[in-house]
């Protein structure tokens, strides 16, 4: 294309966007924003910033966005430009990638000559023997029109459209798990089911967002295995899917081997212990127990008001045995907290108080912690992710080369023109051409009209 | 016999390798060249070697994995893609005058017990979350692309060097035996074409894993960000030379930029930063 003369503004907007230039300034910004995200701690509470930080640099730091860099406005802003970045140079460039992918077949013999590989050349004979001979040179696929044509790899040229397309459906994956997908968490005791996770990253991490899931997830038993030096070697988790109070699925559910069911996939993170025991609750003057079972994280009203929390757990607290934390309030009384240990049953009646406390028996139980994501687009993801990598195969190791052999009739035999191109490492090329020029039977170079080569 | 005592006899014959290889600088006979090459490939066939009887011991620890899950051993396959990559390099391009620069990158790796601190080299009890299958494919791809770099590097180094000196023509014996500013500048190129693939293939590995540990294939952990940040220099790298005609000069300059930011993704995240890829720090 020539010079065009007077350029209207959308024009020169849409050439902004199809140069490589502009490529090179986000590729710049998006690796320096990307480096800072990697200095500065991320997503920490704002005090700490300001521990660590001058006040001035810290708020700074919370305005621009530079504690959350990778989900702040500029820089969600320039991969957004890179994407249209890439989508007007595929636009821009996708009739010149058509038009080579279609090659040359019939090209006028000023073009022929023009090529970086040519040679012309007497041999006698007819042209029906020549036209044989160039075609068994060629060997398979030569085209036989007005001339002989071989075009070889031409899918080469797609290679750079594809691996810049590739990037797009990359991105159209992450839209698509950010608009329709959701993460989050489930701690479930061990003979425990739920039917909720809890959402990660919330607009406010103050509450906890609830999102009910279609099924009912139980887990029977978590376990830790260990090396003889005591490091984990596994977590397994034995876990059930319910429907309607029908098992459905069942799994020994690892790290590195999730459970996926209905388009939500459940993976091994972490666990802790989920104590349950029974708290034997007296009246020093009547006399009277009651017996409270309880969860950790529990908290209870008992009969005559009295109301239970069941706060803290510690197996081995001190090595006084198993501990508990629990906070009691009786009516017209204020709040106490108070500790238990299982293994000393009067320690609660030091407070003196007429309802004392001890620890009746335990249940050690273990909660598994499991991760929750739903996440339609890593399809998307992964597909984009294979083309790139076809894409480079394509563009870095593959070349489009062609071939032209034009033969006309003379009277001492047959003039042969012979041309090739390739779009790219031409050292190779000039090997395949010398052998194909052998092959014809072509004088030395030096005897004949030379093309460069 | 055990396979750290093999990968030391592979340093020690790499070591060899490059005495054989500064002396072929210095007496310029092809005989001392294909001695030095010889044992080079002989260290490589050790390493080679050592990494096997250490996937054995691997399997007597009851470990189904290859070899390549902590520092140590990522530093041992370093040096052994780094050798790879010249070795087959050296073959093609006949580039033997680049052998005594580029194997000391090499020799550091296999070294780095011997002065970084903590390195260890016990057969490692794997975390849950490093067994996986992923694991192998993750890290090979991402050490070959590594190793390439590495030799881009050390090609854009002697291209810094020689181009002054071919252009005013004031060249020592050792400059003029190497090849031509163009050439290290072109080799340099192909080298990065093969790393950046290896690269993009060892970063699409690590989020398949990802995803199967943890449900999400990205994170933005300082891994995974300073490994696409290497990404985007090579990918810059690239577009600069192809479509801005880019040679030379400020090429080499990117090729280095790269290779330090590599460098940066592979040692400085672990021992300065902290994130998901622990495993690969000290211990």
């Amino acid at each position: 294309m020539s010079r065009r003369t007077p350029k209207p503004e959308a024009l020169s907007v849409w050439q902004l966007f199809c140069s490589v230039k502009l490529t090179l300034f986000l590729l710049f910004l998006i690796a320096a924003g990307s480096v800072a995200g990697t200095l500065i701690q991320q997503n920490l509470p704002k005090e700490d910033y300001f521990r660590v930080w001058e006040p001035g640099t810290a708020n700074f730091f919370l305005r621009s966005g530079l504690t959350d860099v990778y989900h702040s406005w500029w820089f969600l802003g320039l991969m957004g430009l890179l994407a249209f970045n890439l989508i007007a140079c595929s636009v821009d460039r996708f009739p010149a990638i058509l038009a080579a992918y279609r090659g040359q077949p019939n090209p006028a013999s000023e073009i022929l000559k023009a090529q970086a590989f040519h040679r012309s050349f007497v041999l006698p004979g007819t042209l029906v023997e020549a036209r044989e001979l160039a075609r068994k040179a060629l060997g398979h696929g030569a085209v036989d029109g007005k001339l002989l044509y071989l075009s070889r790899g031409a899918y080469a040229r797609w290679g750079v459209f594809v691996v810049h397309s590739s990037l797009l459906v990359i991105f159209l994956g992450v839209m698509i798990g950010s608009l329709w997908g959701f993460k989050g968490f489930i701690n479930i005791v061990e003979g425990t089911s739920t039917r909720e996770v809890v959402l990660r990253g919330g607009a406010d991490d103050e509450h906890e967002h609830r999102k009910a899931i279609p099924f009912e997830l139980h887990v029977d038993s978590f376990k830790v295995s260990r090396y003889e030096t005591g490091q984990p070697s596994d977590f397994v988790s034995h876990v059930r899917v319910l429907e309607n109070g029908q098992t459905v699925k069942e799994k020994d559910l690892r790290v590195n081997d999730p459970l996926s069911y209905r388009g939500l996939t459940f993976y091994q993170s972490s666990y802790g212990p989920a104590p349950e025991a029974t708290f034997l609750l007296q009246n020093a003057k009547t006399g009277a127990l009651i017996q409270v079972p309880m969860a950790l994280n529990e908290v209870r009203m008992l009969e005559g008001g009295i109301a239970l929390a069941f706060d803290a757990f510690a197996e081995d607290h001190n090595r006084m045995g198993p501990a508990f934390q629990l906070r009691m309030q009786v009516p017209g009384q204020e709040a106490q907290e108070l500790m238990l240990f299982q293994r000393l049953p009067d320690y609660d009646r030091q407070r003196g108080d007429v309802w004392t406390l001890k620890v009746g028996d335990l249940r050690l139980k273990q909660y598994t912690g499991l991760q929750v994501a739903k996440d339609p687009g890593v399809p998307w993801v992964w597909a984009g992710c294979a083309l790139m990598i076809l894409g480079m195969m394509g563009a870095f190791f593959c070349s489009h080369r062609q071939i032209w052999i034009r033969l006309e009739e003379r009277k001492d035999g047959v003039a042969w023109t012979v041309a090739g191109a390739t779009s790219r490492n031409r050292l190779a090329f000039e090997k395949e051409f010398q052998v194909l020029l052998e092959r014809i039977g072509a004088p030395e170079a030096s005897k004949s009209k030379e093309g460069k080569a | 016999m055990n396979s750290v005592m093999v990968f030391n006899i592979s340093l020690g014959i790499f070591v060899l390798a490059e005495l054989f290889y500064i002396l072929y600088l210095a007496k310029r006979t092809e005989g001392v060249g294909r001695i030095a090459t010889v044992v080079a490939w002989v260290g490589f066939g050790v390493e080679t070697v050592a990494f096997l009887l250490r996937t054995f011991e691997f399997m007597l620890a009851k470990q189904m994995r290859l070899p390549l899950t902590n520092l140590y051993e990522s530093l041992l396959f370093f040096a052994w893609s780094m050798a790879l990559v010249y070795l087959l390099y050296e073959r093609k391009y006949k580039l033997r005058a680049l052998g005594a620069f580029i194997l000391p990158l090499a020799i550091l790796a296999l070294a780095a017990p011997y002065y970084i601190p903590g390195v260890t080299t016990t057969i490692p009890k794997l975390p849950p979350a490093l067994q996986s299958a992923w694991l192998e494919w993750h890290v090979m791809t991402c050490f070959l692309g590594y190793g390439a770099f590495g030799v881009g590097a050390i090609l854009s180094l002697l291209y810094l060097v020689k181009a002054p000196r071919e252009a005013r023509g004031g060249m020592g014996a050792v400059m003029r035996m190497l090849p031509s500013a163009d050439m290290l500048d072109e080799i340099c190129y192909r080298v990065i074409l093969v790393g950046v693939p290896l690269l993009t293939a060892g970063i699409v590995l690590g989020a398949v894993w990802a995803n199967q540990a943890w449900g999400t294939y990205w994170s933005w952990d300082p891994k995974e960000t300073w490994a696409l940040i290497v990404w985007i220099i090579y990918a810059a790298y690239l577009h600069a030379r192809i479509t801005r005609g880019w040679r030379g000069r400020k090429a080499a300059y990117l090729a280095l930029l790269g290779f330090a930011a590599t460098l940066f993704c592979y040692l400085g995240v672990n021992l300065l930063l902290s994130g998901l890829h622990s495993y690969g720090g000290r211990g």
